[in-house]
């Protein structure tokens, strides 16, 4: 019994030890006062870029329903602050046709350079890819000297 | 069953003189503030607040700053030691919150900074955070969230 009670003693001391260890620990840590909080950083959203394509010059003046032109010295503009690359064509529309419209035209990209990096701002001189003409495009399209597509480009941040 | 009991008393007595001792501040009106105007956080430790303004905008390359505001809600000086920042998560899977995401600076000012008693103040220092220019393109269009942490005491302490 008498050496049961020692070390029960001993339990006792060593737990009352770790207990005014752990408060003489938060005594002094007790005038310390702590701050947290949480904010956010976002991140860009990519703006889209643009592609201008005169069809009124060079070799791509003589579109008729199926014909694919390559598409040279078009100036990209890349409206954002950082270098991007091409993913897609997201839109494509006809302007200076009167009535050929993009939907009369159906001009696609069978090809699109998606290597070429851009800068920020306008990039002239890029070879941008094939410009096709729908081959089922609507007569109304024939003939017309003038006309001008754009197309709407989504880009991915160039590393 | 005596040496048990005297044991038992000496071990009672120890421990509630140490904790009397640990609770007693060492400035009895501060510490009186402190736990009437003080919040807690969930370790019951007192707190004051850091508020870090949102950025937006980070793109490869681009650096930011976040503005700090500290709020001192005790009734003595409040001494701001230290305020570290730290990328904590992404809101998009493909962006993970890593070093090669997104890069957390420490404060750019001078510490330690006073808040007046029951003050609120904008530091003059900015915390930068900049996207490395090789960071992935998956991080366009991504929350990030920050973690702000303060140390601070009593001032003049």
């Amino acid at each position: 019994m008498r050496k049961l009670t020692k070390r029960s003693a001993a339990v006792v001391v060593g737990s009352v030890l770790a207990i005014t260890g752990g408060t003489a620990a938060f005594a002094y840590v007790q005038g310390w006062f702590r701050g947290t909080s949480t904010t956010y950083a976002a991140t860009s959203t990519i703006g889209d870029l643009t592609a201008v394509i005169d069809v009124r010059t060079g070799s791509a003046n003589n579109f008729y329903p199926g014909k694919i032109v390559e598409l040279h010295n078009v100036t990209v503009n890349n409206p954002n602050d950082y270098k991007v690359k091409i993913l897609e064509v997201t839109s494509v529309a006809v302007t200076g046709g009167g009535d050929c419209d993009q939907t009369k035209a159906g001009f696609s990209f069978p090809e699109l350079n998606t290597t070429t990096v851009f800068n920020s701002g306008a990039n002239p001189a890029i070879d941008l890819g094939d410009l096709k003409m729908s081959t089922d495009a609507d007569p109304v399209c024939a003939a017309k000297g003038g006309l001008t597509v754009t197309a709407t480009l989504k880009g991915d941040i160039a590393p | 069953m005596k040496a048990w009991r005297t044991a038992v008393t000496v071990a009672a007595t120890l421990a509630t003189a140490f904790i009397v001792a640990g609770g007693q501040p060492s400035d009895a009106d501060g510490q009186t503030m402190m736990l009437t105007h003080g919040g807690r956080d969930s370790h019951g430790n007192v707190r004051f607040t850091v508020i870090g303004q949102p950025v937006s905008g980070l793109y490869p390359g681009a650096t930011r700053e976040i503005k700090i505001t500290v709020v001192n809600p005790f009734g003595f000086p409040l001494s701001l030691r230290t305020l570290d920042g730290s990328l904590v998560g992404t809101n998009r899977r493909a962006c993970p919150a890593t070093r090669s995401t997104l890069r957390v600076a420490g404060y750019s000012g001078l510490l330690p900074i006073t808040i007046k008693p029951y003050g609120r103040s904008t530091l003059p220092g900015t915390i930068l955070v900049t996207m490395p220019r090789d960071a992935t393109p998956h991080c366009s269009n991504t929350k990030l969230q920050i973690s702000l942490t303060g140390i601070g005491g009593k001032a003049g302490r």
